[in-house]
């Protein structure tokens, strides 16, 4: 099952992508936020993280990309 | 692997944003053809007026068809809806032009109704996005939920979850 949360609040979007595959989740990502272009929502990404599967477990480190 | 993203967002113009289109079309030619040709303006109509309705359900703001100048006369242009509270009754307009382009309308000669102006921008500006993200999931086929609170200092938060099999 593929799960999307999304926050918004002030003019940030959080979007938090779970039960993807690889790099489908972004993917999708690039999907949602050229569709986002689309509906006149420019879009900055000022945050991303990916988070491995094993993670879940917390034993995984983040590799976290600041822009 | 999983991700999260935080975006900073503003309203504007429709544009295609070539670098990602580029990105979905190396895996799904198709896919970015359907999203490069895909006519949004009815969907921003659509998601305006969602907006408008769910803000009109805040407690202190009002939902209206019109607004109106400092001497009282109404606003003649065509209007998607406006927002009305005590400090600005006279309301702040919100029109979709043929580009599907948001524009505010309002009479906004008193810097107190700058300040509201002001706020109700940015809360719709947050529920437009809500309601874009609701419309865009929907699109992809994620069954979608969404609820939103008003913070202590009177922010809203949208929570919003697509979930698809």
């Amino acid at each position: 099952m593929k799960r999307v949360k999304v926050a918004i609040k002030g003019g940030n979007v959080t979007l938090d992508f779970d039960g993807f595959v690889n790099k489908s989740c972004s993917d999708e990502e690039d999907v949602i936020r050229t569709l986002y272009g689309k509906m006149g929502v420019k879009n900055d990404v000022e945050y991303s993280d990916n988070k491995r599967e094993a993670e879940v477990n917390g034993t995984a480190e983040r590799e976290t990309l600041r822009h | 692997m999983s991700k999260i993203v935080i975006l900073s967002a503003q309203l504007g113009a429709p544009q295609v944003m070539n670098d990602l289109l580029q990105r979905i079309g190396c895996k799904d030619p198709g896919l970015a053809e359907w999203i490069k040709q895909l006519d949004t303006v009815p969907i921003i109509k659509e998601c305006v007026d969602n907006a408008l309705t769910r803000l009109g359900q805040v407690n202190g703001i009002r939902k209206d068809l019109n607004i109106t100048d400092y001497y009282g006369k109404t606003f003649g242009g065509q209007l998607a809806g406006s927002l009305k509270t005590d400090k600005f009754p006279n309301g702040l307009g919100f029109k979709v032009n043929s580009q599907g382009v948001v524009e505010f309308v309002a009479d906004d000669y008193k810097s107190e109704w700058r300040e509201e102006v002001e706020r109700l921008r940015g809360l719709f500006t947050d529920a437009f996005m809500a309601e874009a993200t609701s419309s865009i999931l929907t699109i992809l086929g994620y069954d979608v939920s969404v609820s939103s609170k008003v913070t202590g200092n009177g922010e809203l938060l949208f929570n919003l979850e697509g979930v698809k099999q």
